[in-house]
């Protein structure tokens, strides 16, 4: 190769790396010692080091939004701290029964459990409830209650089958009497009929008795939430964990009868946190597996060697034992994305322990003796190696200062990380190869030359066309800041979560308005709920019922009807009862066709009286009475009520909205789904314009998007800046560093492209791929454009191609195989990564030589 | 379905008779109840058995009962569709429509005198319970509901059979006369049941 550098062409930097290398190469037991030494002690500091999987914490503490965020939090840290169970049901008194035995059973479990809300079940609520209705429906209720106090009284005292027929029939002649619609029956005549249809068909469907009589439709589905508090343990890497399994366990003990019609499902941040870390590491091991495979073939192919494989192994794990120290004694604790310099140190890290071998083999293989190979790959990879390593830091320094806090410390970790990795490169590789000459390789060993393709015209024209093409689609590139993005989509907890944010009713997407006074927090509500975008906005002070003392004198009135369906002796309100048979025959013919339900309940019945034995009328018995004591509870209860203020709500819902230190709440529900990115910008500025000082999720998944976008952006044009101007400085090329950035700025275009074609967007998880381009797209460049330049048109019969090409497979390699995860993060954490690397490397190998050449001939 | 009091009322032969009851007192509230529902079915079976032309029972339910109560559940959630003359009217009817509608209710089985059973508190009223002979042997539970005024004392303030209120069946029959025929459907229809 007459490429040699004359001794006018060495930079300081190659003499300066020559010679560390030629001094490592000197003193390895002494390199081995210190780098022992090294790794020991920062083994001990990263013993220190922790993770904080909060992704609130990825923006900077000090900017408002989080000011905000942290003082919500200060104030009402039961809403982000709290687990929901939520049971799902077409039967609410299926939901209800199952909704008291959970919450029975977790306040028997108090070990775990700080406490216990289940709204639909809680005393109070059930005894006022029917105020938080309006007065008509109230009036209407009540009304049918009324009417049907003593049919009550009948099943309450003798919940039998027979009384059961006895007393529809009953009904059914007393309307008859009236003359009054017989569509007053329609409901519970369906009822019964879905009852008697559902045991035909060898299911159990429990009487609806509390949709029935409150003139809900029974078959509609509804959501009860149990709020938990658990108690955490913070000695765990999910501190919720022990409180999760005490709920997992209540709820795979819940007899099976009792669950069948209902869904239960767990979520709120503590559940969703755990099955996080259980979805990262649930399929972790077949990753690595994979990935060291992967990793040791491409490298012993790539290098030729086994023994070259390991040290330039060894040179890579020491570097990240060193830079988790540093981490540690640094940062104190990871959060999201700077978890992640692992993948960037794997990736940018293996660079130089590739080049520094490959080239010392290559040297070797054209008659050099070792010494003299490695005081030349000093000389001719010094500036390369050493240039790239800062460019690199600095790119990384670049994301250091922004708000993004997630990769500002990223940022100063991988900078520091790339340095780290070029100083062991440039002095553990020497060193082993001084203690195991053979590793070098030897004069005259094959090597397999690349296809000169960054010189073929059509290659570097058809890269060009495609990275122009990609501009569309990268235009449309954005950031996901919603931490549910990076989940496991299948996962319970998510699921969960899922099912409530479909409904505004439940939804989790919720802001927060803290205010003063009670006064203010009601006038605040009030103008939140004229925007279009607001779907409903609740004070303290909503939770109040209106018109009181109205509705109290309705329940006055109801009172007596109550207490008879409860505690009262049922009337025979005809003169002559029949019997049992009779009044099934007698119900049968009074069923007429003209309402749903009567016909429907006809039809039901006619298959029923065929088909009846004992076993099926004792099922059937079972199933009309299963929740008829839940609706005898309840109303009991009713007759309790009394004048409600806000003092008087259960504590927990009390304290949801006013602080122990009297800070007011309201919380703003959207209109639209929130899954839906513009949805969401359009609920936070309609919430932001009403008041500045809004706060929650919503409010800080947009703060976040927005401070990530402008961070990123921010931190890729300084970097360039700082990059491009570290090596004009060192190379005094422009020409160089037009090469080698040009194609950085078309690998970057094809991997926004493709993250938009791929429909997955940037978040907290795969970020990592923006500064792993810029390093990799940079140090690939570099080392291109100046082997370009030492060799200029033989660059693809050097060692330089093969060694970026094989740091680039084994960097896809070793985390590529996260696309297997199940954690949606992870997984487009290996895609994205793959697709950066590859246009990376394409975009180097085609562009930057034939930009050279171009230049230099222009 | 449970238009269910009405029926009774023309299904069940009912045998009113002077109560002569030996209720449990609990409280003086319950005994101003009891006191209350006492005289009243005294005096209304007197009245419904003697050979009066009904202004004995309607002196009865007039002394017994709350009537701005009654009127006030009656036509509240329709008190727009009367006028001022129209809702004076119906307060001059109420007295003499209920009086009928006891009589409607009550006036079979009058051999034998309806009987006090005890008192029981109900939210902030008392409900007297009481035992009227059907024509056919039986009893027919009827609990008078009594409410205390601190100015007029105890007053009856509804009825209830089967623990369905008459306040809350004539409401809503009355409710539906109004939004067919507006508020002098309900004064025509009290005017034709009046005693």
């Amino acid at each position: 190769m007459g490429n040699r550098p004359s001794g006018s062409d060495l930079t300081a930097a190659d003499r300066a790396v020559a010679a560390i290398m030629v001094m490592a190469s000197r003193l390895p037991w002494i390199v081995i010692a210190l780098v022992v030494a090294l790794v020991l002690g920062s083994g001990l500091a990263a013993t220190r080091l922790g993770v904080d999987a909060d992704s609130s914490k990825m923006i900077a503490a000090h900017l408002p939004a989080q000011q905000r965020a942290q003082a919500l939090n200060t104030a009402f840290p039961y809403l982000k701290s709290s687990v929901a169970i939520v049971v799902q049901s077409g039967n609410a008194d299926a939901a209800d029964t199952v909704v008291t035995e959970i919450v029975d059973r977790l306040n028997a479990a108090p070990d775990w459990i700080a406490s216990v809300f289940a709204p639909s079940v809680d005393p109070f609520l059930v005894a006022h409830g029917f105020m938080y209705r309006t007065t008509e429906e109230v009036d209407r209720n009540f009304t049918r209650l009324s009417k049907s106090a003593n049919l009550l009284a009948r099943l309450r005292t003798d919940p039998t089958i027979e009384t059961f027929f006895a007393s529809l029939n009953e009904a059914a002649i007393l309307t008859e009497r009236s003359e009054i619609s017989a569509d007053a029956l329609d409901r519970l005549y369906a009822e019964t009929a879905e009852v008697l249809e559902a045991r035909r068909a060898g299911k159990a469907r429990g009487f609806a008795w509390t949709s029935v009589l409150e003139g809900e439709d029974a078959l509609k589905r509804v959501t009860r939430v149990i709020t938990v508090v658990p108690i955490l343990d913070r000695a765990r890497l999910s501190p919720a964990k022990p409180a999760l399994a005490v709920i997992d366990g209540i709820i795979a003990d819940l007899p099976p009868d009792l669950v069948r019609p209902v869904r239960i499902g767990v979520t709120g941040e503590p559940a969703l946190r755990a099955e996080e870390m259980e979805s990262v590491l649930g399929t972790i091991a077949l990753s690595l597996a994979l990935s060291l495979v992967f990793v040791a073939v491409i490298l012993a192919v790539g290098l030729q060697s086994i023994g070259r494989s390991l040290l330039a192994l060894a040179s890579l794990i020491v570097s990240l034992v060193i830079t988790t120290g540093f981490a540690a004694l640094t940062v104190g604790q990871l959060n999201l994305v700077s978890v992640a310099f692992v993948v960037l140190l794997v990736g940018l890290g293996i660079d130089f322990a590739i080049h520094v071998l490959a080239h010392i083999c290559e040297q070797r293989r054209h008659g050099s003796q070792l010494d003299d190979a490695i005081t030349l790959t000093g000389r001719r990879t010094g500036l390369a190696l050493g240039l790239s390593a800062a460019t690199t830091a600095l790119a990384f320094l670049a994301f250091a200062f922004t708000d993004f806090a997630g990769m500002s410390q990223l940022g100063l970790i991988g900078a520091a990380g790339v340095l780290i990795a070029f100083t062991t490169a440039i002095t553990l590789i020497p060193a082993g190869l001084a203690l195991r000459p053979g590793l070098a390789g030897q004069p005259g060993d094959a090597t397999v030359d690349l296809p000169r393709f960054g010189f073929r015209p059509a290659i570097p024209m058809i890269v060009i066309a495609v990275g122009l093409a990609a501009i569309l689609p990268a235009s449309q590139v954005r950031f996901d800041a919603d931490p549910m993005g990076l989940r496991d989509p299948e996962a319970p907890s998510v699921r969960t979560f899922q099912a409530l944010a479909l409904e505004p009713e439940t939804t989790p997407y919720r802001a927060s308005v803290v205010t003063e006074t009670a006064a203010e927090a009601r006038d605040m509500a009030r103008a939140l709920e004229a925007s279009d975008f607001v779907g409903a906005a609740i004070s303290i002070s909503d939770l109040v019922p209106v018109e009181q003392e109205r509705k109290l004198d309705l329940l006055d009135l109801a009172a007596p009807s109550i207490d008879h369906a409860v505690a009262g002796q049922p009337t025979d309100l005809i003169d002559e009862p029949e019997n049992e048979a009779d009044a099934l025959n007698s119900l049968f013919e009074r069923l007429t066709p003209g309402s749903p339900g009567s016909e429907r309940l006809k039809a039901a019945l006619s298959a029923y009286r065929t088909s009846r034995t004992p076993e099926t009328d004792a099922a059937l018995e079972t199933d009309l009475f299963l929740y008829f004591n839940l609706l005898v509870d309840r109303l009991s209860g009713m007759l309790e009520a009394d004048m409600v203020t806000a003092q008087d709500l259960p504590r927990q819902m009390y304290d949801r909205f006013v602080s122990p230190t009297g800070v007011h709440r309201v919380e703003v529900v959207p209109q639209e789904d929130l899954g839906f990115s513009p949805a969401l910008e359009r609920f936070v500025t309609a919430v932001t314009e009403i008041s500045a000082e809004a706060s929650g999720g919503p409010i800080q998944l947009q703060a976040a998007a927005d401070t990530v976008s402008r961070s990123i952006l921010q931190a890729v044009l300084i970097a360039a800046l700082a990059t491009g101007l570290l090596g004009w400085v060192a190379t005094r090329r422009l020409t160089d560093m037009v090469a080698i950035m040009v194609p950085l700025g078309f690998a970057a275009v094809m991997t926004a492209g493709m993250s938009v074609l791929l429909n997955m967007p940037f978040n907290y998880a795969n970020v990592i791929v923006l500064p792993l381009l810029i390093g990799i797209g940079i140090d690939s460049g570099i080392h291109i454009a100046i082997r370009e330049r030492r060799a200029p048109g033989a660059v693809f019969t050097t060692s330089t191609p093969r060694a970026v090409i094989v740091s680039a497979l084994t960097t896809m390699a070793a985390f590529g195989t996260l696309s297997l995860s199940d954690h949606q993060g992870t997984a487009s954490m290996g895609v994205l990564l793959a697709v950066a690397m590859s246009a990376a490397i394409l975009c180097v190998l085609a562009l930057t030589p034939a930009i050279m050449r171009w230049l230099k001939s222009h | 379905m449970f238009r269910m009091i009405q029926i009774l009322a023309v299904v069940a032969s009912l045998a009113l008779g002077i109560a002569s009851a030996g209720p449990v007192h609990a409280d003086e509230k319950q005994d101003r109840a009891i006191q209350v529902t006492e005289r009243l079915l005294a005096e209304a079976h007197s009245a419904l058995t003697g050979n009066g032309n009904g202004t004995a029972l309607r002196g009865a339910i007039s002394s017994a009962f709350a009537f701005d109560v009654w009127e006030r559940f009656l036509i509240e959630s329709r008190s727009d569709a009367f006028t001022d003359d129209q809702r004076s009217n119906f307060r001059s009817l109420l007295p003499g429509f209920l009086a009928h509608l006891y009589q409607h209710q009550f006036q079979k089985g009058l051999d034998t005198a309806p009987t006090l059973g005890d008192a029981r508190k109900v939210r902030r009223d008392v409900l007297v319970s009481s035992t009227f002979l059907r024509p056919n042997g039986g009893d027919l539970p009827v609990d008078w509901r009594v409410r205390e005024f601190p100015d007029r004392g105890a007053q009856v303030i509804d009825v209830m059979v089967g623990g369905t209120s008459f306040l809350v069946l004539k409401r809503e029959e009355f409710a539906a006369m109004i939004d067919s025929g507006g508020a002098e459907a309900v004064l025509t229809h009290m005017q034709r049941n009046s005693l």
